[in-house]
């Protein structure tokens, strides 16, 4: 909280300062570092007037501003993909959810939860996978990836976990507009189950991570339905050009599918926000004993036997 | 002069372009796997297991699916026989977690049906065996569904046993609750009964529906569109004119 008044009152003085002059279009952004951390001032292009607070990037108290002009932090990466013609599948799920509110089903019932930054070091082939994990399914139609896990947006605190990630779709088949992972990706999910054998990271929260212009931006990957809001949080639902909405990465010919851009700040905000309301246990990664995924079938639970 | 065309009706147990013929979800409401991931035929009995839901209270509501499918008939015949039998299984439901649901599919869900057993039949098509692993059904109930609805138990296992014959998904576009097969309910109540239209598709792919009553209908100037009035399927052709200039499948009249 100090550390927030006080970056605000730096801003508030930096602003007060260049509106003394005229700001021409031309100089509607700059870039300075302020003890240690990047700020920007972002004015009102509308107003053409100096009228931003300063937005700080990650690593500090995360103080949203106004809103981003997100024409101005466009995507432009170039990835060296290495499948093609891979057969393409619809994801056939009974029951899946279509919107945040109803993917919550599903993130209740695990018993700690987490929102994480998290980096593919490298793809375990299918029979490693199977011995590792248990699980036959890695021979057909999911990859187990190992990830270093190094940062816990929830606590907003650095992390350095390896850990073993479980993501739909191999080499010859993949879901459509949800391709599978190169090495050194960078990404953001809720994880659960942080365990010996491995872990799954929210399918239909699961953002590609990039930095634009030193700003860390959270794109959504695929699952269109599920789509945040919140008018108190600027840089939440950014608009996405039309460059961004397809990018080819690993699969030539199954492009990922962005539907929703995001600062990393707001979305951290946004979910913090959320699971802290609903009262979710968040996970303390100083604390993660080895919880284990079940492997095989579960035994029944059954509420009429218990009745 | 008089034209006489013959044509030969192909059986549909596989693809329905194979035969000629289109189909589209949004006119016929069914919709099924072209590349044939389907039930070997309505004339093999399905033999379903309900693996450990046997003596919890989803084993009533697996019990009551599998009746449902058993007594539907089509176009005034049996469509096929499914039964419970734990001792010679076709397919089985298995309780799997969130996480395990999520790595095969991609996606949080209520079940999926798992086709990782699916074997490639003579004609090149994938074909669900007699392999009691070739086919399971694989339920979020610990995590999920056990704290869902009547409606929602009642749909799960009643909806993948769809899935098993050969049954895709109903997209929202066409209609959130209105068919079995429909998946992207949204707010209103997940269907509960196997409707005509996901008899017609099951039909289809299991290879029962070999006789097709055709209709013409006018469709442009140049073509008219000739519908199975049975399970939908249509195709379109050219108009074929008398020596008066009108078409003998359609009636319409050219100039």
């Amino acid at each position: 909280m100090k550390k927030q008044i006080c970056l605000l009152t730096v801003s508030v003085s930096l602003i007060f300062c260049a509106c003394n002059d005229t700001v021409t279009p031309e100089e509607t952004a700059f870039n300075q570092v302020e003890d240690g951390h990047l700020t920007t001032i972002v004015c009102d292009e509308a107003a053409l007037n100096c009228g931003g607070s300063t937005f700080v990037g990650k690593g500090t108290e995360t103080v949203t501003s106004d809103k981003l002009c997100s024409s101005d932090y466009i995507l432009d990466v170039e990835y060296t993909p290495i499948y093609d013609n891979v057969k393409l599948l619809s994801s056939s799920a009974t029951g899946n959810p279509t919107s945040y509110e109803e993917l919550r089903d599903y993130i209740e019932c695990y018993d700690e939860v987490s929102f994480v930054e998290y980096e593919i070091l490298s793809v375990y082939s299918p029979q490693e996978a199977v011995e590792i994990t248990g699980e036959d399914f890695f021979l057909t139609s999911t990859t187990l990836y190992l990830a270093n896990i190094y940062y816990d947006l929830m606590n907003d605190e650095s992390v350095d976990m390896t850990v073993n990630i479980a993501k739909v779709g191999i080499s010859g088949s993949q879901i459509e507009s949800d391709p599978v992972y190169l090495v050194g990706q960078k990404l953001a999910a809720p994880v659960f189950n942080i365990g010996s054998s491995w872990c799954i990271a929210l399918p239909e929260m699961t953002y590609s991570i990039y930095t634009i212009n030193d700003i860390e931006f959270a794109y959504h990957i695929s699952h269109e339905n599920i789509r945040l809001t919140d008018d108190s949080l600027e840089n939440l639902d950014m608009n996405l050009q039309t460059s961004e909405e397809f990018v080819v990465t690993s699969t030539v010919n199954n492009p990922v599918n962005y539907t929703q851009k995001s600062t990393i700040a707001d979305l951290s905000e946004f979910i913090r926000e959320d699971w802290s309301k609903r009262g979710y246990r968040l996970l303390n990664f100083d604390a993660v004993v080895d919880f284990d995924i079940q492997s095989g079938e579960a035994e029944v639970i059954d509420n009429a036997v218990l009745e | 002069m008089t034209i006489v065309s013959f044509y030969t009706v192909k059986t549909f147990a596989h693809s329905v372009s194979d035969c000629g013929y289109k189909h589209s979800v949004s006119t016929t409401h069914w919709d099924i796997y072209e590349d044939s991931v389907h039930w070997g035929s309505y004339n093999t009995a399905l033999t379903v297991d309900c693996g450990l839901f046997e003596g919890t209270s989803f084993e009533t509501y697996i019990n009551n699916a599998v009746s449902k499918w058993n007594a539907a008939t089509f176009n005034g015949s049996d469509l096929m026989t499914m039964k419970i039998d734990n001792t010679s299984v076709s397919a089985i439901f298995r309780s799997k977690t969130s996480a395990q649901i999520s790595a095969v599919c991609g996606s949080s869900a209520w079940a999926i049906t798992y086709r990782a057993g699916a074997v490639i039949d003579s004609s090149g098509y994938q074909h669900y065996s007699t392999n009691a692993e070739s086919i399971a059904i694989w339920v979020n109930w610990n995590d999920v569904l056990k704290d869902k609805s009547t409606t929602a138990k009642t749909h799960v296992p009643l909806h993948e046993l769809g899935h098993v014959i050969g049954l895709k998904d109903i997209p929202a576009t066409v209609s959130t609750n209105s068919y079995l097969m429909c998946n992207e309910f949204g707010s209103s109540a997940a269907p509960t009964s196997i409707t005509t239209a996901d008899k017609q598709g099951a039909a289809v792919i299991l290879g029962q529906h070999t006789s097709h009553s055709f209709t013409y209908s006018q469709y442009s100037s140049t073509a008219h569109k000739k519908t199975c009035s049975i399970c939908g399927v249509y195709q379109y052709y050219t108009h074929t004119y008398n020596s008066n200039g009108v078409c003998i499948y359609c009636g319409y009249t050219s100039g």
